[in-house]
């Protein structure tokens, strides 16, 4: 019965295997932040609209931009000393499935090496769902992932 | 890095959302007994040369082959796994079996399948083999997971259920191969 149980569970699952990951590079300069990360096209407009959203209708570019900066000002933060930086579009490239997204930020002072970044993208949406971070400064790399239950960390390069 | 891709190589083969390679290793190992573990390594390592070459091929661009097609492919290895189980003649004495090869050569479709999701993993950065092979290597240890959960629960089935070999091979092979019918549905 148990194994029945388990085979008739299978069958409800999606045997597709699904992939519900995003992928930042993070490049940390003196005074300045630059984070680009990829999410899958599809994802993004389901974090940002919900699943009754009618995508073929989402009007200006300006206005899903607008929408694009709003989604990311909430599920990513960088912050120092508890003052998150502030993220302006740099610029959008999308490709066939996903979207490239570049944000930066400047820092008032130096930056210094402990910060915490927060990254809760899609989190909400898919139970599964990892975000990649790799930070990259002038001497060093560094690889970190995000998921529900550790949306935020403090990095110390 | 290394144990950040690691873990993700690790996660992804024992995903359970995503059960089809789960269920090729299954399928592989059904017809074996614990005392065949000669059998299941040369049939495990063959299947893990397979599929560590498409991955790195792929990973590196040397080869390209549509998605979609493999999604569909996957499940086609598990269908003929199971058939092969239920048609093959059990017969421990002998040396080479035909199977032995088709694991490496579902290893190279398998690895095409690994090779998609590692590409999501990659940002831009230059260097990618190092997070290819800690990638490589966590799907060997979810796979070494998956091999002993299959040997244990063989030989508990076998030896306190007194559940014949044969028998235990043709219900795993053909709920197996009922899966991968289900999926090859789905994915064309």
């Amino acid at each position: 019965m148990l194994l029945l149980f388990f085979i008739s569970h299978l069958f409800t699952l999606t045997s597709l295997h699904p992939i519900h990951v995003s992928v930042s590079e993070v490049e940390l300069s003196e005074h300045e932040v630059t984070w680009t990360v990829r999410i899958y096209k599809d994802d993004l407009l389901l974090g940002m609209y919900g699943k009754n959203a009618d995508v073929s209708n989402l009007g200006e570019p300006d206005e899903i931009k607008k929408d694009i900066l709003a989604y990311l000002n909430k599920h990513l933060s960088f912050s120092i000393l508890d003052k998150s930086l502030s993220w302006t579009v740099t610029d959008i490239q999308p490709d066939p499935e996903s979207i490239w997204v570049i944000l930066s930020a400047k820092t008032s002072s130096v930056l210094p090496s402990t910060f915490v970044i927060k990254n809760n993208i899609l989190l909400d949406v898919y139970r599964d769902q990892k975000n990649i971070v790799n930070l990259i400064w002038k001497t060093g790399k560094k690889s970190v992932v995000f998921k529900r239950g550790s949306a935020e960390k403090s990095i110390s390069l | 890095m290394f144990s950040i891709y690691l873990d993700l190589g690790f996660d992804h083969i024992l995903d359970i959302n995503g059960y089809d390679h789960i269920l090729f290793l299954i399928a592989l190992c059904a017809l074996y007994t614990v005392r065949e573990w000669r059998q299941i390594l040369i049939l495990v390592t063959a299947f893990t040369i397979g599929h560590s070459v498409t991955l790195a091929l792929s990973a590196l661009n040397l080869i390209n082959i549509n998605a979609t097609i493999i999604e569909v492919l996957i499940p086609v290895t598990i269908l003929m796994t199971a058939i092969l189980n239920m048609v093959t003649k059990p017969d421990p004495d002998r040396k080479w079996r035909p199977n032995y090869f088709l694991a490496l050569f579902f290893g190279f479709i398998h690895g095409m399948g690994f090779s998609n999701y590692f590409k999501a993993l990659l940002g831009k950065e230059a260097d990618i083999l190092t997070p290819l092979f800690a990638f490589n290597v966590g799907v060997e240890l979810g796979q070494l997971c998956i091999v002993a959960g299959i040997i244990l629960l063989n030989y508990l089935v076998t030896r306190y259920l007194k559940l014949k070999q044969r028998l235990w091979t043709m219900i795993i092979s053909s709920l197996a191969a009922i899966l991968a019918c289900y999926m090859i549905v789905e994915r064309l």
